[in-house]
């Protein structure tokens, strides 16, 4: 279906992780697919529960049980990780894929100076020189732009605000040159200047080095200003996915439609209120037979609510799953803009 | 470079932090201070003790305590002072070695069963529940006994009862610990088990284990103490303690000295372990906190 450009860099298609719960099989990620490109920052936003986290950790193999990756497959440079050893996948996580998280005030081992844990992992992917790491250690904590790098190795983790831990965090993904950076809610838990210079300081490995990076948010306002596309989630599966502007400028499902008009702009009216979604999330454990945004969508029709929507192919990169982009929905519209052309209308 | 000078700093840091909790808990002050003073006289005997421990007497058998006998001299005429100051070394050496091999045994078994969890971890934690169910002087006298008693032997009976304890404390770190985000993280940056277990899980454990081992070395100078009272442990001419209140207690209440003195010095070394290891908790839960 689709053809592997040479850029490819990861390809995840028909992803699906269960969880075992005693309230029954949870479905957190249901047949997603998506790809990542050498070099480019791709977004993933949904809202909280939809499975965006558990994505990101499936890349890296970090589902534990009950969890347990089901069905699919993620192509990382050729490589099937999903059919690896335990062992292979070890060789891969920090050194070909890193991954920043949720929570830097808990990343880091309170017990130990940032500076050893930073030596360490260096010792581990790049060189066990202890004299070589601690040079790479301090260059990588320069150019996360930490002051005094030196200094701050000593520190241990509570001696740091959260967005110096945070930047340690991707200090540890430099110095190991991995391509593909999974960065989940990675300034989530900062406060909103700090977001700023941690996203800025992202994008600018993205654009001098050879690092790519899923970027996994809840924020609309993170993914439009820091992605090259994105892919929009909804209750554990990709409802729409292209090139950002594309998307943002005009969305085709209907959900992601509903999320831009929830974002806040300076330029509102101030009279004007924002637009909440109807309804919630169905629960994973009985996700509704059609679409899954069916029940809290205005445009629902009745086959919305029977069938799953296929993927449809809008412009160049742009999907959708979504009824009212399928071929016959067109055909049928092409169809009744025809008959009331006939009847002397003109289409509004 | 700049390493060593900032380290040192960190030290004196760590120290002075160290003094100032001893400072507001005087009561773990005078454990410490029992405690140093007791492993300097361990260490210092041979150029403390005024006389041979071992050199027998007749002539001054059952000397009350004098200036020439400060402690008095026991049924064969030793020096009975020389002997409790010679008996500190035998108390420190049972206490460490079976707290060296009992946390070290206890701390690895919880690591593992708390790390791996599954049917590893219930095996493991019903063997443990096993020890604990019986209880641990009986058990230790019924494996001292079994063998030749011995100092060697003894040591092993009391490790054999104490381990279980370790472990239990240790396993409800480790899965406290074990979904810890920065444990989560180190095997996002590629550690295998191992590497998380021993350098990012048990280093995270070491205030309660450090608790532990110093209220369990009072607790084990106590039991070492029992089973050479019972002819268990320790045999003669050793200067144990125990072992000495044993010899004496016939000649009580005349002879008073024979069990008063290492008596005194099963009580003060005890005593000095509990409050010391009281103290440390302190330590430890302010600095969690």
């Amino acid at each position: 279906m689709t053809v592997v450009s040479p850029d490819e860099l990861l390809n995840v298609s028909d992803l699906t992780v269960e969880f075992k719960t005693y309230r029954g099989l949870v479905t957190a990620v249901d047949g997603v697919d998506f790809d990542i490109r050498r070099r480019e920052i791709v977004g993933l936003i949904g809202e909280t529960g939809c499975g965006k986290t558990v994505t990101g950790y499936s890349l890296l193999r970090l589902i534990r049980p009950p969890g347990r990756i089901t069905r699919g497959q993620i192509v990382f440079e050729g490589r099937d990780l999903l059919a690896m050893k335990e062992r292979e996948v070890r060789a891969i996580r920090g050194r070909e894929i890193a991954m920043i998280f949720q929570r830097p005030m808990s990343s880091l081992n309170p017990v130990f100076a940032v500076g050893t844990q930073l030596v360490d992992v260096i010792r581990l992917h790049k060189t066990p020189d202890k004299r070589r790491a601690h040079e790479i250690a301090v260059r990588s904590l320069e150019e996360v732009a930490l002051p005094e790098p030196r200094s701050i190795m000593l520190k241990r983790p509570f001696a740091l605000s959260g967005g110096m831990q945070q930047r340690v965090m991707i200090a540890m993904a430099l110095a190991c040159e991995a391509s593909l950076l999974v960065a989940d809610e990675p300034t989530t838990a900062l406060d909103v200047s700090i977001q700023l210079q941690i996203l800025k300081l992202i994008r600018r490995f993205v654009e001098n080095g050879r690092m790519a990076v899923l970027l996994i948010s809840h924020d609309m306002s993170v993914i439009g200003s820091m992605c090259d596309r994105m892919n929009v989630m909804y209750a554990g599966s990709i409802v729409e996915s292209g090139p950002k502007e594309a998307i943002i400028d005009h969305p085709a499902h209907p959900y992601t439609k509903a999320l831009l008009q929830a974002v806040p702009e300076m330029s509102q009216d101030r009279a004007q209120r924002l637009r909440a979604i109807e309804g919630t999330v169905p629960s994973l454990i009985h996700l509704p037979e059609g679409c899954r945004f069916a029940p809290r969508c205005s445009w629902a029709s009745e086959k919305c609510t029977r069938t799953f929507p296929s993927r449809v192919l809008l412009e160049q990169d742009h999907y959708v799953n979504c009824h009212l982009h399928s071929k016959e929905a067109i055909a049928q519209a092409i169809g009744q803009s025809r008959e009331s052309l006939g009847a002397g209308h003109p289409p509004a | 470079m700049v390493r060593p000078t900032s380290l040192s700093r960190r030290w004196g840091e760590r120290t002075r932090y160290a003094l100032y909790a001893v400072r507001h808990s005087p009561l773990s002050l005078i454990g410490f201070l029992i405690v140093i003073t007791l492993a300097l006289v361990a260490i210092l005997a041979p150029w403390i003790a005024p006389y041979d421990p071992y050199k027998l007497s007749i002539a001054d058998r059952l000397q009350p305590p004098s200036w020439k006998h400060l402690a008095g001299t026991d049924i064969v005429g030793r020096d009975l002072l020389s002997r409790v100051i010679y008996g500190t070394r035998i108390s420190f050496l049972v206490g460490i070695a079976v707290v060296a091999i009992s946390i070290t045994v206890g701390v690895f078994l919880a690591a593992i069963a708390g790390f791996y969890g599954g049917v590893l971890d219930m095996v493991l934690m019903r063997i443990t529940d096993g020890f604990l169910a019986i209880p641990g002087f009986a058990l230790a006298m019924v494996a001292a006994a079994v063998f030749k008693p011995s100092l060697f032997n003894m040591i092993w009976a009391i490790t054999l009862v104490s381990w279980t304890w370790n472990a239990r404390i240790v396993r409800a770190e480790v899965l406290r610990l074990r979904n810890a985000d920065f444990v989560l993280v180190q095997k996002a940056l590629g550690a295998g088990p191992m590497r998380m277990i021993f350098l990012h899980i048990i280093p995270n454990c070491m205030g309660p284990i450090l608790v532990q081992a110093s209220l369990q070395l009072g607790l084990t100078i106590l039991a070492s103490a029992g089973l050479s009272f019972l002819g268990l442990g320790v045999q003669p001419p050793l200067p144990d303690w125990g072992l000495m209140v044993a010899e004496g207690r016939t000649y009580l209440p005349g002879r008073w000295w024979l069990v008063t003195f290492p008596g005194l010095a099963i009580f003060l070394l005890v005593t000095g372990f509990l409050l010391a290891g009281d103290g440390i908790r302190d330590l430890v839960e302010r600095e969690v906190s």
